[in-house]
């Protein structure tokens, strides 16, 4: 199935006749926003941009087209296989992955139970975030990332969508292949959001290396420690760690001489160090190098590659070709 | 000759009467059956959600194996157009099913009118409301059953009753 067949079948039969019109280059939208009541909005490389009653691109918000409250149910019927129960846990999260590795962030009525989010009702805002697998937006950094023949602990530090995800898939896919001048590893993966390797129905829909583990949907701490336990990985890849308990499972996957590969939201080592959790990552030294993802219009744009004291052993300000 | 023709009249006429009886207590039969076997689907439907969290499409197909016409070709056309062509909403897709239900079936409208509305929850909601939304068809069912069964000897014998009477008044107007 192609990507654009991938996200038509997301979208109420109206919006995708609009789409349908509007011809599209799929690989450049990165986002389609949906709000009851108000304009259907889209990101495409970067810009945003209405879509009018006739399936135009526009940027004038007059006879745009208005997302019906029908839309939205119809929506989320094709996004949750007409079963929204069996999406509960991912729901109470905020959002949804389907076929393809897309991710659909939705907001609505929060329903508590005492103070623990239950569930979200009145679904009335929806925005699906396209995946893009890029292979080969790694290759100029793997070098980098190795001290002879070992790899290093490695962190990706990204701002919000600049390509973070998409780096550490490639990166996960590089390690784990191997090439003519060094060997693959066994990599273990937890895939909290199944947005990396997005498996459906178990199978990966995402290329992330011919020696990669992956635990799908499961909690970054308790992944990395089964994995340790049971898949006896060299690498050990978790995208977006926040918490204390995530800090500590790194830790002890160190320990255990595992190599860990990770990622996390900030613009810069300093950045990084006033985070009152994360602070330790830096202060610590328990990464050797620290990937720097630069924000600006076009994602994958690396800022810089430094080691553990800070010193940069790569600066590339400007868009390279590799950058996507 | 004119007794030949009287007598094969009558026979006919009886035949005719009584066939009509037949029918309508074999479908009385049909009915019970069909009730019987819906309560059993609507069960397995209740635990796949339950148990197994299965999504719609894949419990559709898994129930249209396990069963005959017209069950079977009802959940098969449902398990088809949700899971492969995902272009009409679900409660679109449940009403036709519902209506070919009711031309194939035995079911009647007392029958079908708790499958409408199980349709309209179906799909939306927790595992909760889906559960209540089931048990409440589920309860529906029993009852039209229960009763079915509390007066379909009743039945049988008036239909056949009133149809040798009829059979027996059409062959007297006509002697």
């Amino acid at each position: 199935m192609t990507k654009k067949d991938e996200i038509l079948k997301l979208l109420s039969g109206k919006i995708r006749m609009l789409f349908l019109d509007m011809h599209l280059r799929y690989e450049c939208l990165q986002e389609i926003r949906l709000r009851v009541n108000t304009p259907l909005i889209l990101v495409l490389a970067g810009k945003e941009y209405f879509v009018s009653e006739y399936g135009q691109l526009i940027n004038d918000i007059n006879n745009t087209y208005i997302v019906t409250t029908q839309d939205m149910k119809e929506t989320l019927e094709y996004i949750s296989n007409f079963s929204l129960y069996a999406y509960e846990d991912e729901i109470r999260q905020g959002f949804i992955t389907v076929h393809g590795g897309h991710r659909i962030g939705v907001a609505g009525r929060v329903i508590l139970d005492g103070e623990r989010i239950k569930s979200i009702q009145h679904i009335s805002f929806m925005n699906i975030r396209i995946s893009h697998e890029i292979k080969g937006c790694a290759n100029r950094i793997i070098p980098y990332l190795y001290n002879g023949n070992e790899i290093c602990h490695t962190l990706i530090i990204s701002p919000p969508c600049c390509g973070k995800t998409t780096m550490l898939r490639d990166v996960v896919r590089l390690l784990s292949d191997g090439d003519n001048n060094r060997a693959g590893v066994c990599v273990g993966l937890v895939d909290e959001r199944s947005e990396i390797a997005a498996c459906y129905k178990g199978i990966p829909q995402n290329d992330v290396g011919i020696r990669t583990d992956i635990l799908d949907c499961c909690p970054k701490a308790e992944g990395m420690l089964m994995l340790i336990r049971s898949m006896s990985p060299r690498l050990i890849a978790v995208d977006e760690i926040g918490k204390k308990e995530d800090i500590d499972a790194i830790a002890y996957v160190m320990n255990c001489g595992c190599k860990m590969l990770a990622t996390v939201h900030g613009s810069s080592m300093e950045d990084i160090r006033k985070k009152p959790v994360l602070k330790r990552l830096i202060e610590d030294k328990m990464f050797a190098r620290y990937i720097i993802l630069q924000s600006g219009h076009r994602p994958g744009v690396i800022d810089s590659i430094c080691n553990e004291n800070g010193q940069a052993l790569y600066i590339g300000r400007q868009a390279r070709e590799y950058s996507f | 000759m004119n007794i030949l023709f009287k007598t094969m009249g009558i026979v006919f006429v009886m035949s005719a009467t009584l066939s009509f009886s037949l029918t309508h207590n074999r479908m009385l039969d049909n009915r019970k059956q069909e009730l019987r076997r819906l309560y059993s689907l609507l069960l397995q439907l209740k635990s796949e959600i339950q148990y197994m969290n299965n999504p719609l499409p894949e419990i559709f197909a898994k129930l249209s194996i396990q069963t005959k016409a017209p069950f079977g070709i009802w959940f098969s056309d449902m398990a088809m157009r949700t899971e492969d062509e995902k272009a009409e909403s679900f409660s679109a897709i449940w009403i036709s099913g519902i209506e070919y239900l009711k031309a194939q079936s035995a079911l009647n409208n007392e029958d079908i009118e708790p499958l409408l509305e199980l349709g309209e929850r179906l799909g939306n909601g927790d595992v909760a409301t889906q559960m209540k939304a089931i048990d409440y068809t589920l309860l529906h069912l029993e009852n039209n059953r229960k009763v079915l069964e509390g007066e379909m000897e009743q039945k049988k014998k008036v239909t056949l009753t009133l149809s040798l009477f009829l059979g027996t008044m059409i062959w007297i107007v006509l002697i």
